[in-house]
């Protein structure tokens, strides 16, 4: 593993700060003056983000020379400086940050149009922020805890977007999914952070390299993997991706900001960040998950039919094949897949947005024949599924193919998968522009389209988009002499395009199409007959995505529920019985003795009160208050007393 | 003179009270916001002139009360014991404002309801372990009462379940009190805590042992803690906000202040128990709150839960620990009061605490839907807020001494995930139930009852130094002293 020698000079700059800041004070403005604001909140949103992608590219001479900029500041204590967290940029961080504030400002642009006359427009810009806020937090944090704050805010975010339009019940229930199988994840990661505090007390990223050299393997893959828990609930990989397709019912700008191009990288960003602490054997493990998610989320995105649910599958899948990367240790490639995937993907949501805008439908049977009516969406569209099939010389070639050129040089089987994903992935990203601009036109009825182009707020990002999908993955190919790598520390580069894997993923992307048009809208069978009762039930599992979600369900969620259920029980009737049944023989003592109290004691007592109250009684009639009677016992007392003295 | 005078606040406003007539209700009501108020202004004043570095006792006041048993009127403030004093003056205030529900037999309330903050306040300031006893049983009998008489349910049965469990603790802690006076002629805990490490072990086991029944109990641990989701459910919103914000407070602070400085053998040799016991508080409380139909019910079951992480850091006996035990008392007596106060709200209105009647009111409602999202994210330990420094630093404090009850324990956090955001989806989210078409949102009066707590959630959860240094240096000194270790800065 390659890593540069460390950045040459580390500038403090309190400034960094205002990067999360500003959309954070827009968040603020915007939660208590929305209101007033009105169809002006959205401004705000986008001057916020417009200002943290100026401070960005305005750090960006500093970084591309190899410097590090920092500020820090204690934060659990006020002498630890474990416990001291700060902000940091390096290539790594400022790649994402770019890729963030740009993609963020264009999708802020594009929500004007989309979200235009929904009532809660400003509360929908707010969180917009509040997600971007938390998004560059993670992104800079220099510490596993800040960066763990980051993280679980934008889970948060996520969850109030995509719960957005919580009057729909299956909206609420997608962010609460979202959140709680995220959650899940995130367990690993903060059981990893409290491992990794207390075998090497030290939680910086800047000090990842020291941190290797002091702990052994063991515990560095078990720290690792730990890590790679949080980054899968976060990135949605197996088996934690159930989330993802779900939590379409965000509306589409989220989808694509979040879901697509932001957020669910985050997993990836923070394998990157901590590879440091990765071990061989861990690696195989981010190799096969990422694998596995590539494939199996390409299998199901052939299958479906819901447009947004196609692209979610296959932004699980394209997330995969960043993990692929990460696991053969190549960390910059899979950030330079991150960056054009981030273009390509948002594009490719953004214009899946403006066609539910524009046709109110997103089941592929209820589209077709959108390019006469949506030329800019189609034309755009279609650059992006170019782009995301890797076909040269558009920014999916250059990642996609330095990902499966570092694939041969490891494993050489590997490349023959990949390029098999790689086919799915033209073949399931061609179903869908084949369908939804091409052939004829229909709408829910069948009938005359009413479908029209969207307006210039939402064309003009999509544009922008666009040229990100072409160009930006010049920044890592070999005509530019790779400024990107140099960026990310990366210093061995392969020059020139290597012409073998240049053809391959040519003739994979054309096998794609091809099955797209012949399968996917010709809907012809290729299989031989003997064969098709297994196709078809291959087909049926990968359609019902596998079944993971039923599974779930069944053995994990309900005996989830059983058992609150049964401990509730329990404490109802074992631990509170107990307390009451000590509490009724408390009182069953006390009643005991009432009746002892009565039977015996209280006899006794009655007894001896009506001895007494009859000899009080008796003696009476003596004391009657008569002197003389009284002069006459005492006389008759003393006589009788004398006679009895004398003997 | 501090200090006497905090307490005097509400006593006076009590005696004043009692001596106002039944039917001036205004008065009353005003005489105790005046004198909560002053309570809130006095402890605040506290936290001025509070000097954190410093490692003694600050602001204390000794006076002969008993002298032939040795018993002296001794209080004092420190690290551990000003964050309570705040939280009990802060949350006093607010929930006597939201205190408007109680409609009947206002005079006795109010005059209860202060003399419970002076036992409260007390039992926070007292440095006498004799006059701990005595106050901390002060707060028993208003607390019984108000449950009792302004409850609401099977209340009798809830009101005495409180009084004579919470008893039969105080008792053990008696006969312990007692005990210890016999071995040490001393009542005094600073005098107390030094020769901590002088008493035999033995004696340290049972000793602690007894205190702990005591306190557990009060916090409350597993298996001792049924009577808390019956009296928070029959208990009227400012009881219930109490009884969560304070009351159970009490049984934590027991531990920081009396049982681990004065039985260190003893505190360590209980470690693992305690440790256990933390984790199964935490998780077992988190399943059965998943469990629950009712809104109170679901936020009691939350305390058992959140009061684990007390248990766990403890058990730590780190700084990291300790100040998160010591963060997530203060921490969760913010959140769960404010969680009180929130149901009230909605309880005032519809009646009902039945989670699956409600609905859709994220429409009706958005200040409220804003408020109740907050704190339930607070509650499931949201980082920015300040559940999730309290838990966090309670974590990592835990697992180096208690590996896999720590592993267990994170566990309840995405459990508390899902039975809050449950909350949030069964009240706030999906389709509108007309049967709510009509509700209200908030008053400007409960807008200012859950504003602060806001404030200082989210203030702790963003700049947790705030609270951290003032506690930071008086649980590093005793935990230094426990582990028998020279104290260093």
């Amino acid at each position: 593993m390659d890593h540069a020698a460390a950045p040459a000079v580390t500038l403090t700059l309190p400034q960094l700060g205002w990067i999360p800041a500003l959309p954070l004070l827009a968040f603020t403005l915007l939660l208590f003056f929305g209101r007033r604001l009105g169809r002006f909140s959205p401004w705000v949103a986008v001057a916020a983000l417009a200002g943290a992608l100026g401070i960005t590219l305005s750090l960006a001479g500093t970084v591309f020379h190899g410097h590090r900029v920092a500020v820090s500041w204690a934060w659990l204590s006020a002498d630890a400086p474990v416990w001291s967290i700060g902000l940091s940029v390096d290539g790594l961080s400022w790649l994402m940050l770019f890729v963030v504030t740009s993609i963020g400002t264009m999708i802020a642009l594009y929500s004007m149009g989309y979200m235009h006359g929904d009532p809660r427009l400003s509360r929908f810009f707010a969180y917009l922020s509040l997600f971007c806020a938390s998004m560059l937090l993670l992104v800079l944090a220099d510490h596993f805890l800040l960066l763990y704050v980051g993280w679980e805010l934008v889970g948060l975010c996520s969850y109030l977007l995509i719960s957005f339009w919580f009057e729909k019940p299956e909206a609420a229930a997608a962010g609460r999914k979202a959140f709680i199988t995220t959650r899940i994840g995130d367990t690993g990661l903060l059981l990893g952070i409290l491992l990794l505090f207390w075998t090497a007390h030290e939680l910086h990223f800047s000090q990842l390299d020291a941190v290797r050299a002091h702990l052994s393997p063991g515990l560095l893959t078990l720290i690792s993997v730990l890590i790679f828990l949080g980054a899968a609930g976060k990135s949605a990989q197996i088996p934690l991706h159930v989330w993802l397709p779900d939590a379409m019912e965000g509306p589409t700008p989220v989808s694509a900001l979040i879901h697509a191009a932001t957020m669910v990288a985050a997993g990836v960003y923070l394998v990157a960040r901590t590879l440091p602490l990765f071990t061989p054997e861990s690696l195989q493990i981010v190799l096969t998950i990422g694998l596995l998610t590539h494939l199996f989320a390409g299998t199901v995105a052939l299958t479906q039919t819901d447009i947004k649910r196609i692209l979610a599958y296959s932004t699980l899948s394209q997330l995969g094949l960043m993990m692929v990367a990460l696991g053969l240790g190549a960390a910059p490639l899979a950030m330079f897949h991150l960056g054009t995937h981030a273009f390509f993907k948002a594009l490719l949501f953004l214009g899946a947005g403006s066609v539910i805008h524009a046709a109110h439908a997103q089941e592929l049977g209820q589209l077709g024949g959108l390019r006469k009516t949506m030329p800019w969406t189609a034309a755009l569209f279609f650059i992006a599924a170019v782009s995301m099939s890797g076909l040269f010389p558009l920014s999916g070639f250059w990642s996609k193919d330095a990902i499966l050129l570092a694939a041969r040089h490891d494993h050489p089987w590997l490349l023959w998968v990949l390029l098999g994903g790689a086919a799915m992935t033209t073949a399931y990203i061609f179903r869908v522009y084949l369908r939804c601009f091409e052939g004829t036109a229909k709408d829910h009825h069948g009938a005359t389209p009413h479908a029209h182009e969207s307006p210039m707020i939402m064309v003009l990002p999509m544009a922008m988009l666009g040229l990100g999908a072409i160009g930006a993955g010049l920044a890592g190919s070999p005509w530019l002499h790779h400024p990107l790598f140099r960026l990310l520390g990366e210093t061995h580069v392969h020059e020139g395009v290597d012409v073998p894997i240049l053809a391959w993923s040519t003739v994979a992307a054309a096998l794609g199409l091809g099955l797209a048009w012949v399968v996917g809208v010709q809907q012809r069978y290729l299989l031989p007959p003997a064969l098709r009762p297994l196709g078809s039930q291959l087909y049926r599992l990968a359609a019902n995505k596998y079944y993971v979600d039923e599974l779930y369900d069944r053995f994990l969620i309900r005996p989830f529920l059983d058992l609150a259920r049964g401990l509730a029980g329990f404490d109802q009737r074992v631990i509170d019985g107990a307390v009451n049944g000590a509490g009724r023989v408390g009182w069953g003592l006390g009643e005991l003795k009432a009746w002892f109290d009565q039977a015996v004691v209280d006899q006794l007592v009655n007894g001896l009160a009506r001895t007494v109250r009859g000899a009080g009684a008796t003696l009476r009639w003596i004391q009657t208050g008569i002197v003389q009677q009284y002069l006459f016992v005492v006389v008759m007392a003393v006589v009788v007393l004398s006679a009895l003295l004398r003997r | 003179m501090a200090l006497t005078a905090l307490l005097a606040c509400p006593l006076v406003g009590m005696l004043l009270i009692l001596a106002l007539p039944k039917t001036a209700v205004k008065a009353i009501r005003s005489v105790a916001l005046l004198a909560t108020g002053a309570a809130l202004l006095g402890s605040l004043q506290l936290l001025a002139f509070f000097q954190p570095g410093r490692t003694q006792v600050q602001f204390q006041e000794k006076l002969s009360w008993i002298p032939q048993l040795n018993i002296f009127y001794t209080v004092g403030v420190d690290g551990i014991s000003l964050p309570m004093v705040l939280l009990t003056a802060l949350l006093s205030f607010l929930a006597c404002i939201a205190s408007t529900s109680i409609t009947e037999r206002q005079k006795e309330y109010y005059a209860l309801y202060l003399l419970l903050e002076v036992g409260m306040l007390g039992t926070f300031l007292a440095l006498d372990l004799f006059l701990f006893y005595v106050f901390w049983e002060v707060v028993l009998v208003p607390m019984y009462l108000m449950i009792g008489i302004w409850g609401g349910g099977r209340r009798e049965y809830s009101a005495f379940k409180f009084f004579v469990y919470t008893l039969a603790g105080s008792l053990a802690m008696l006969l312990a009190i007692l005990a210890l006076y016999l071995r040490t002629r001393s009542f005094d805990m600073v005098h107390l805590a030094a020769m901590g490490h002088t008493l035999d072990l033995g004696f340290q086991q049972l000793l602690f042992v007894a205190f702990f029944l005591g306190f557990a109990i009060k916090v409350p641990v597993f298996p001792f803690h049924t009577w808390l989701p019956d009296a928070h459910v029959d208990a009227p919103t400012p009881g219930s906000v109490l009884l969560a914000g304070v009351l159970l407070k009490m049984g934590g602070y027991g531990f920081f202040r009396i049982a681990y400085p004065i039985f260190p053998e003893g505190a360590q040799w209980f470690g693992g128990t305690m440790a256990l016991l933390g984790m199964i508080n935490i998780v077992y409380g988190a399943f059965v709150a998943m469990a629950q139909t009712d809104f109170k019910r679901l936020v009691a079951y939350s305390s058992v839960s959140h009061m684990g992480f007390v248990l766990l850091g403890l058990a730590g006996l780190t700084a990291e620990g300790w100040n998160g035990a010591m963060f997530q008392m203060f921490s969760h007596g913010v959140i769960t009061g404010a969680m009180f106060l929130l149901v009230g709200v909605l309880y005032d209105r519809a009646h009902t605490r039945n989670l699956e009647e409600f609905g859709g009111l994220g429409v009706r409602v958005p200040v409220y839907a804003a408020f109740l999202i907050f704190f339930s994210l607070a509650s499931l330990g949201l980082p920015g807020l300040s559940g999730f420094v309290a838990e966090f630093l309670a974590l990592i404090g835990a697992y180096g001494r208690w590996t896999w009850q720590t592993t267990v324990s994170v566990l309840g956090v995405v459990v508390a995930a899902a039975y809050m955001l449950k909350v949030i989806r069964q009240v706030l989210l999906g389709p509108l139930n007309t049967r709510w078409a009509a509700l209200p949102d908030m008053t400007g009066r409960e807008v200012i009852s859950l504003a602060p707590l806001l404030l200082v959630v989210l203030a702790l959860g963003v700049y947790p130094l705030l609270l951290l240094q003032i506690q930071d240096t008086a649980l590093q000194q005793v935990i230094a002293h426990v582990l028998g270790q020279p104290w260093q800065r």
